[in-house]
């Protein structure tokens, strides 16, 4: 179909220019996406952690049963085995139950986070863009000096002033990256309001509003998108560096980053302990970034 | 133009080629079945449409096919030696040496943080004709054959520095440094100007005197015409027709070459030419000036003391290069932008100044086509939500009135209503500039402008879009202001031509005047300028 | 080229001022000032009369109205004093030079490491003709960005402290203890210097100006050296300027990671005891160094592009 569709375009009808190839059909889009996704196994892999995790972090129970904060102290510092997936720590603990309802505060957290990042910068971009002149001057500058301070020593700046806790950790990595949404829905703002067919609208005479809304977020909206899955997964490492510094929640609630701190100390013996969660945050990240590239690549296509 | 010998070997022999493209799920066959010869010092075009395969065809010759091209059967040979199949390593040893390419768009063509010099030196010193030193002192040579002034300094220059006219030569003198047989040029001059574009046609012609052959791709069958011994007629990835120009345009066999000689606006001039027309003016201008700002006190132009009326149904077309003014000419009588002074009378009434409500009145009565049709429709609506914009805007019917009257829109336009779903990235570009033309139609407009509306196009739908808006200029009354760079394609649309050269207009008479009996020298230069005159004449 | 000298230091010293803005927004605006919190006990202090409270904010200059105190302070900035610790009552400013010497060494080991990794991959993957190798070469940078920096540090020292015990896992002592934080700090940026350089490198490869270089028989190495890597040298020196701009950070984690003396230990030290102007004062040398190093990048620019001076858009 692709290869057909490709043909006909490049040979650019030297005939009356009323040929135009078929709308594909339900079935058929179906087979599309199949095929797709067939020769994309890293995706669907990717698509598959993404959901685990979600799951884990909305129903824990239906992943792992247990009781993630009481142990067996006999049964400490188990390694991995059958009947403990991810090992045991030092009061005998599950670290599956431990990591898989570890998700719930981590996730809570990643999403207050692209929540404030997404809201915020995307305000302050569109009226950027969108408003110009000195408005635009004066959001951006605000965004440089943002920008001017590396992200994780501004969250400890929010974080002094805020205290500790998953909540504020959470808004003070959001803070922290609202810049960067701030500059790309600015320039997305910009090159659809300066595109012609902004211009075509504005010219048949329809109101600025109706324009923003109608023409500007819906092209917008694709790049921030893309941007804010990508988010997804730097503040899941950003949150994850904050609470293994020792600024989330107080123990013993299991979060991925204090666990890692948690098992630090047993490093020289029992390497699960901090492994494990950390393969299961890289594996998360890794997965959101994967789903990004693609939902890029597509975009992309789509234009 | 003299005919070539026909004793002797061919310098470059293409026999049943074949080259196509690995896609995602596919491939696709560019080229197949291209046999052609080209005799030393001869000068051969290969002209085409969009997506014909001719550029293909001459990346395919020069072994620089894009990564997932490549050359599936057939042979290409240079002076008797094949070169398909040779080593990347004997493959640079040809290309330079004895092929040279001058290619497309000189203004992205030259490395940006290069000297010009270091440049033009590098073809010699690649090939061990030069060392660093003389390779620098032949450059500034180099560059003075190709009709550079001033060649030590430009030699010492950025590209960003020098115009795409000049560009283009360096690019000539890049291609003839190491004084290769044959020269391929892609497309040579269609990112320039008209009158730039004669003169570097001018100049790639004398480099036949010193026995140079030449490939020449171009969709512009006037230049072909104008500049080839022979026409390559290429469609679809293969070759139509080929013969002496005189055949091809006089005699064409194939249908196809039929088509395109009768489309091509340079060639054949319009049986019966427009004779102007008189009724009250529904659009006069006075004195219109337009500047802006150029960094701190300085001011460019872009519009000065430009004054003309156009008469109710009739066709008023501003010519010029870039640069002169024509296009914000445009928009300031469309009031998208504001005029510096002057005054502009729509219908008897001033609109120079108007604002809010008033002004969003006049989208009702003047509408606008645009150049591109790729970018002028937001790739997220569908075709019924483009053409239906200006209804919704004005709040006119109901949403099934509205698709009603897009479906009427559409048929006015001569495409069918069962495209209203469809999204203008599945339709070809003559497709998308008829949706544009349908939007612009759905008030009912006395005035629309067009600016350059088919100059993306290909020629054969070039000429399909100018027969509408004539059509429709008919049935509908509408009264045109027609922006182009193109005199050729002016003829055969307008009733009167303006001549716009640096925001000032310099002629303003009815179109066959122009062309028969133009009064000044920059219209003259820019008549001598249009491809196919040569033929024709 | 004088103007864009002068445009850039401006515009270097005004981000310098509203980073201090930013921060006395957020630390002293927020609420909760430090000695209400030591007062309080939150941090295992003794509740303190209310007599020593107001002596305390007197000292510190707290029981001032928030403008006198943000012009007072700025005022005192300007002239070097980003004033006293309230944990320890030391000078912010030799806090900080005491705590450099240690993060410098680890800040250039990383530096060195981003560099030597993010242009040696960008090059390999641009230049192989081997699909496959190129897939594998690019696919890296993405997992290495993925990796939590701090879980990279730990199994490191698992591997190479623990388990092979090459490389001592904790402390400053010496060029081996240097080793494993440099890598640890390195390997993210080094990752994100691969991505942009590979993409711009692989961008100028398909411009029409590497066309015309290869029409002139130009060889395929000296294509990627001379006339891409240049032109692809912009987007990859912001990255560059950008990371340089952010080892401070990188070391927070870095150095708790492996137990050094430094910087960053000492950010962890004062958020953790909410010692408001020492994570002042480290939060605005960390933008001094921003803005330092990109002021460097900035004047590096022109030399790699000529348009750039001359006001002219690059292309890239």
């Amino acid at each position: 179909m692709t290869e057909l569709l490709i043909l006909a375009d490049a040979t650019e009808p030297a005939r009356p220019a009323v040929v135009l190839p078929e709308p594909p059909t339900r079935r058929e889009r179906v087979v599309r996406l199949l095929r797709f996704l067939g020769r994309r196994p890293g995706l669907v892999v990717a698509g598959v952690v993404v959901f685990l995790v979600l799951l884990a972090a909305f129903a824990p129970g239906v992943l792992a049963p247990g009781d993630p904060n009481t142990g067996v102290v006999a049964d400490k510092l188990q390694p991995p085995s059958p009947g403990h997936l991810f090992g045991t720590d030092y009061l005998g603990r599950d670290l599956y139950t431990r990591v898989v309802h570890g998700a719930s505060l981590s996730l809570q957290a990643t999403l207050i986070a692209v929540a404030v990042a997404l809201v915020a910068g995307g305000l302050i971009g569109l009226l950027a863009g969108f408003v110009g002149r000195w408005v635009d001057e004066a959001l951006m500058r605000v965004v440089d000096v943002l920008l001017s301070i590396p992200a994780i020593l501004l969250s400890l700046a929010l974080i002094t002033a805020l205290g500790y806790g998953t909540v504020k950790v959470a808004i003070a990595v959001g803070i922290a990256s609202v810049a960067s949404f701030a500059r790309v829905m600015r320039a997305e703002t910009m090159r659809i309001r300066q595109s012609t067919y902004v211009e075509a609208a504005r010219s048949v005479g329809t109101r600025w509003y109706v324009t923003l809304w109608r023409h500007v977020l819906p092209n917008a909206a694709g790049p921030v998108i893309v941007l804010a899955v990508l988010e997804f997964g730097l503040a899941i490492l950003a949150v994850s560096s904050l609470s293994f510094l020792g600024y989330g929640a107080p123990p013993p609630s299991p979060e991925w980053g204090s666990l890692i701190a948690e098992g630090r100390n047993y490093l020289a013996t029992s390497w699960w302990l901090c492994a494990l969660p950390g393969l299961t945050i890289a594996a998360t990240v890794l997965s959101v970034n994967r789903i990004s590239r693609a939902l890029d690549g597509e975009w992309g296509r789509a234009r | 133009m003299s005919e070539p010998s026909a004793v002797g070997e061919p310098l470059l022999e293409i026999d049943d080629l074949a080259v196509s493209y690995r896609i995602a799920g596919g491939r696709i066959d560019a080229v197949q079945g291209a046999s052609l010869t080209v005799a030393p010092g001869e000068v051969v075009a290969v002209v085409g449409e969009s997506g014909s395969g001719k550029s293909t065809l001459a990346q395919a010759v020069i072994g620089l096919l894009a990564g997932n091209g490549s050359v599936t059967g057939g042979s290409i040979r240079l002076g008797g030696r094949e070169l398909t199949g040779l080593s990347d390593k004997a493959l640079r040893e040809v290309r330079g040496r004895g092929i040279g390419l001058v290619p497309q768009d000189p203004t992205v063509s030259l490395n940006p943080v290069h000297r010009i010099g270091r440049q033009v030196g590098e073809v010699l010193r690649v090939h061990g004709l030069a060392d660093r030193r003389s390779a620098a002192v032949r450059a500034v040579e180099l560059l003075a054959k190709a009709g550079l002034p001033e060649p030590e300094a430009r030699a010492r220059q950025y590209p960003h520095e020098l115009s795409g006219g000049m560009r283009q030569r360096v690019l000539i003198a890049i291609a003839t440094a190491a004084d290769p047989a044959l020269i391929i040029a892609d497309e040579p001059t269609s990112a320039l100007d008209a009158t730039v574009q004669r003169r570097i046609l001018d100049h790639l012609d004398t480099l036949r005197e010193n026995g140079t052959a030449m490939l020449l791709v171009t969709h512009d069958l006037g230049v072909a015409a104008d500049r080839a011994d022979r026409v390559v007629v290429m469609s679809g990835g293969r070759i139509v027709e080929q013969g002496p120009v005189a055949q091809i345009l006089q005699d064409p066999a194939d249908a196809y070459t039929r088509r395109l000689v009768a489309a091509a606006p340079g060639l054949t001039p319009p049986e019966t030419p427009r004779v102007p027309v008189t009724a009250p003016p529904l659009v006069e201008v006075r004195g219109l000036t337009k500047e802006f700002p150029l960094g701190r006190r300085r001011t460019l132009r872009a519009v000065d003391d430009v004054s003309f009326t156009i008469a109710r149904g009739e066709t008023l077309a501003l010519v010029g290069e870039s640069g002169s003014g024509k296009s914000t000419t445009a928009r300031l009588v469309l009031r998208m932008a504001d005029p510096t002074a002057g005054e502009i009378l729509f219908d008897g009434a001033d609109i120079t100044r108007l604002k809010g409500g008033a002004w969003r009145d006049l989208r009702r009565r003047a509408q606008l086509v645009y150049q591109n049709p790729y970018a002028s429709l937001d790739p997220r609506f569908s075709v019924e939500e483009v053409v239906t914009e200006p209804l919704r805007a004005f709040g006119i019917g109901t949403a099934g009135e509205r698709r009603d009257r897009a479906g009427g829109l559409l048929e006015r336009v001569a495409l069918p209503a069962a495209l209203l779903d469809r999204r203008p990235a599945e339709l070809s570009g003559g497709q998308r500039q008829r949706i544009a033309i349908a939007r612009a139609l759905a008030l009912s407009p006395d005035l629309v402008v067009c600016d350059e509306p088919v100059s993306a196009l290909d020629v054969s739908v070039q000429a399909q879009v100018l027969e509408l808006l004539e059509e429709l200029q008919v049935t509908q009354g509408l009264t045109y202001l027609f922006i182009s760079h193109d005199l050729a394609v002016v003829r055969r649309i307008a009733h009167r031509v303006g001549v716009m050269r640096e925001g000032r207009l310099v002629e303003l008479r009815p179109t066959e005047e122009v062309f028969t009996d133009p009064q000044q020298d920059y219209t003259r230069e820019l008549l001598a300028a249009i491809a196919g005159r040569r033929a024709a004449a | 080229m004088l103007p864009y000298l002068l445009r850039r230091l401006g515009t270097a010293i005004a981000v310098l001022w509203a980073a201090y803005t930013v921060t006395f927004v957020v630390l002293y605006l927020l609420p909760g000032d430090p000695v209400t919190t030591m007062a309080s006990g939150g941090l295992d202090g003794e509740p303190l009369s209310q007599a020593a409270i107001d002596e305390l904010k007197a000292r510190y200059g707290f029981d001032q109205p928030l403008i006198v105190q943000y012009g007072t302070r700025l005022w005192a900035a300007l002239h070097g004093d980003l004033g006293a610790s309230i944990q320890t009552g030391r000078d912010v400013r030799s806090a900080i030079a005491e705590a450099l010497p240690p993060t410098i060494q680890i800040a250039v080991g990383g530096l060195l490491v981003a560099v030597v990794l993010g242009a040696g991959l960008a090059l390999a993957a641009t230049f192989t003709r081997l699909r496959w190798l190129r897939q594998v070469l690019m696919a890296l940078p993405s997992l290495a960005v993925s990796l939590p920096v701090f879980w990279v540090g730990l199994m490191l020292v698992q591997i190479f402290s623990f388990g092979l015990h090459l490389l001592p896992s904790v402390g400053a002592n010496g060029f081996q203890a240097l080793i494993l934080p440099s890598i640890t700090l390195g390997l993210p940026m080094g990752a994100l210097i691969a991505q942009v350089l590979a993409k711009s490198l692989s961008t100028a490869l398909d411009e029409p100006y590497v066309q015309t270089a290869r029409a002139k028989g130009v060889g395929r190495s000296a294509i990627h050296l001379r006339h891409a890597l240049q032109n692809a040298a912009i987007p990859a020196l912001t990255v560059l300027g950008y990371v340089a701009g952010n080892l401070l950070a990188g070391t927070v984690v870095v150095e708790t990671v492996f137990t050094r003396p430094g910087l960053g230990r000492l950010t962890v030290q004062a958020v953790g005891v909410q010692d408001i102007p020492l994570v002042q004062g480290i939060v605005l040398f960390a933008s001094l160094v921003f803005v330092g190093v990109n002021l460097v990048v900035d004047l590096v620019y022109p030399v790699l592009d000529p348009r750039i001076a001359r006001g002219v858009p690059a292309a890239a």
